[in-house]
């Protein structure tokens, strides 16, 4: 009996032995002569492509790398996982294959890295379908103009900087200056409006800490089942770092190529462009300005080029990014900034002085710009926010005129308290993005003069006042003003319904 | 002067030995080149570049490695499948090394290609 098993055990061995040799065969074949800061040199393997996978065989298991240059006598692979497991010697095939990852909607909710793995400690993630990481941009007959709003919640950003969907609006600024609240509350707004719009948020080399804050707060808003989080840490090598965005943007096309709609959030490109200056200056690749490579334009040019809306023929699916990068003590004119503001179709400028004054999204009207974003903006926004960055922006420049003799005739006193008006309007608290009938409302209020005699400084209560009445008595009215279809303007239902509310809230708080 | 790539090296070595020139005039030659030029330890990737350039001259030469010592029938079968897989090769030259870690089964370990159809390799695979 002992030995009938025996001989079973061995049959089934043989079998399951002869099941792995459909991958046997002679096969391309190189060696590992140099390893060492995630930079394997490979010799051998002619036929290898470029950024094509290799796979080294080493003591401890098979340690994929992709390889990045190709030269006349070796090949440069960067390796994708822990380098300290390659030795010289160690032979390396072709895997046959660019790199790959798993895209679909099994991945919403999810916390991965940039190869597709779990990171939450959830099963292991099957989806039906791989996408290449790199992937050429659609071409001119495949995309549309950028039409549709992409709602921040943010009244600013709305109002005078609209995105769309497809766009690629920049934000940057100094450290410690609320960018990454501002991608934040684009998220949590998505879930809240219910627009369907799929959130992809990339952090690059980001401190762990935060990405696991982040990721709770998403929870407890709600809007983690439609998100995905693509996250490298600080401690992961360059190589993944890299991968990121290129990742995630395959993920995000998924939903873009199945008329879905998703929005991409890269935080931040400048730790992006970084990594891939260490990987470049390892692979010996000569340095330029600031010891970027040749082709940290590309780098960035051709990520950013994947967002698109999509024409109809294609089915009217978008991508839109919204790219961050970190400036040093406001310095947009340094290499990687400029390059990403060519790049984008515009930016959203965050000032540390704003911020510390405890204006908040600390937007700069002056700098900021959206070039496309105009047809995409919703008609009631619109229709209110017309005169709004123009009078900021004039309010700003007044303001600072004025401290020198307090000798201002009417006109000007009223443009500054008008200003100060609004830029106590246009606060607004972190998780806490408004809805557009909120946000026309409020604006409107303000424009038209109905809270002039409230004094600045309550301008939040009383639009905290304002906007309850309204909700409470005229529920039907404000859904139908929030799809955003209706033009606001003095005389319409819309309009009489807020100067009504307005006035009365306005009574209470009159200084 | 400019660095000669192995590429280039491997390949004129490959031309005048296959061209039947002799083995040890050619060697010593690239050996005071190597010498000259500071590339000494450049010497073991040119040799596999030297091989991996008589390829294309019909000759190959390569490693097989066995768990045990391979039968003359076996050595005539791994000659012709070799021969099977490149184009135009006349001469198979194979160097044998036994390796009893290798359990059974063989490891082919051409210039530009390998065969790894050894049991420990299989067995590995189906540990991973």
């Amino acid at each position: 009996m002992a030995e009938l098993q025996v001989a079973d055990l061995s049959k089934d061995l043989q079998a399951a032995i002869a099941g792995l040799d459909s991958s046997e065969g002679l096969k391309d074949a190189g060696v590992v002569i140099r390893v060492g800061d995630g930079v394997a040199w490979v010799h051998g393997l002619k036929q290898a492509g470029y950024s094509e996978v290799l796979q080294i065989d080493t003591k401890a298991g098979v340690v994929e790398a992709f390889a990045l240059n190709l030269m006349e006598d070796e090949i440069g692979a960067v390796i994708l996982g822990d380098d300290s497991k390659v030795s010289a010697g160690d032979t390396v095939r072709l895997k046959g294959e660019i790199l790959t990852v798993p895209v679909g909607e099994e991945l919403l909710g999810r916390v991965v890295d940039p190869l597709g793995r779990p990171l939450d400690g959830g099963p292991a993630i099957k989806t039906k379908q791989t996408n290449p990481v790199e992937r050429e941009a659609i071409g001119v007959m495949g995309r549309k103009h950028v039409h549709e709003p992409m709602m921040t919640g943010i009244v600013a950003i709305d109002a005078m900087f609209p995105i769309g969907r497809g766009q690629r609006e920049l934000i940057i600024g100094d450290r410690q200056t609320g960018k990454t609240a501002i991608a934040i509350d684009t998220m949590i707004n998505q879930g809240r409006e219910k627009t369907g719009v799929v959130n992809i948020y990339v952090a690059i080399g980001q401190k762990l800490s935060k990405i696991a804050g982040l990721v709770e707060r998403l929870k407890q808003e709600g809007v983690m089942d439609q998100t995905i989080v693509v996250a490298t840490g600080p401690s992961d090598p360059a190589s993944l770092l890299y991968l990121a965005p290129y990742a995630a943007t395959a993920m995000g096309e998924y939903f873009r190529d199945n008329k879905g709609h998703a929005l991409m959030i890269y935080d931040d490109l400048t730790k992006h462009a970084v990594a891939y200056r260490q990987m470049s200056l390892l692979l010996r690749r000569p340095p330029g300005r600031e010891a970027f490579p040749g082709d940290v334009f590309y780098l960035h040019s051709r990520l950013l080029e994947r967002s698109s809306k999509l024409s109809d023929e294609l089915g009217a699916g978008s991508l839109t990014a919204l790219p961050i990068i970190e400036t040093q003590a406001g310095d947009i004119s340094a290499y990687i900034p400029t390059n990403v503001i060519s790049i984008t179709d515009g930016q959203i400028f965050m000032e540390t002085d704003l911020f510390n004054q405890g204006i908040r999204p600390a937007i700069s009207a002056g700098l900021s710009v959206s070039r496309v974003g105009g047809d995409a903006q919703t008609k009631s926004v619109k229709s209110v926010g017309g005169g709004l960055k123009l009078g900021l922006s004039q309010f700003r420049e007044l303001a600072s005129f004025a401290q020198f003799g307090s000798d201002l005739d009417e006109a000007t006193r009223n443009q500054i308290e008008r200003g100060q008006r609004l830029t106590e309007l246009l606060k607004q608290h972190q998780y806490q993005p408004m809805s557009v009938w909120e946000q026309v409302a409020s604006i409107y209020a303000v424009n038209e003069g109905l809270f002039d005699k409230v004094p600045a400084a309550s301008i939040k209560d009383a639009q905290a006042a304002l906007l309850t009445k309204l909700w409470t008595d005229n529920k039907t009215e404000m859904r139908e003003l929030n799809k955003g279809t209706e033009k606001v303007e003095s005389g319409s239902v819309s309009a009489k319904l807020i100067e009504k509310a307005a006035k009365s809230a306005a009574k209470g708080f009159e200084g | 002067m400019a660095v000669l790539s192995r590429r280039k090296i491997a390949s004129q070595a490959a031309v005048r030995i296959a061209g039947g020139e002799s083995r040890s005039k050619v060697l010593n030659e690239i050996a005071g080149y190597l010498l000259d030029s500071g590339r000494k330890n450049e010497a073991d990737l040119l040799v596999r570049d030297i091989e991996t350039a008589l390829i294309d001259r019909g000759v190959v030469v390569g490693t097989v490695v066995s768990a045990r010592k391979l039968s003359a029938d076996a050595k005539k079968t791994i000659d012709s499948f070799v021969k099977d897989h490149y184009e135009n090769v006349k001469t198979v030259v194979l160097r044998e090394r036994v390796d009893e870690s290798l359990i059974g089964g063989i490891r082919l370990e051409l210039p530009d290609r390998q065969l790894d159809a050894s049991v420990v390799t299989k067995l590995d695979k189906l540990t991973a």
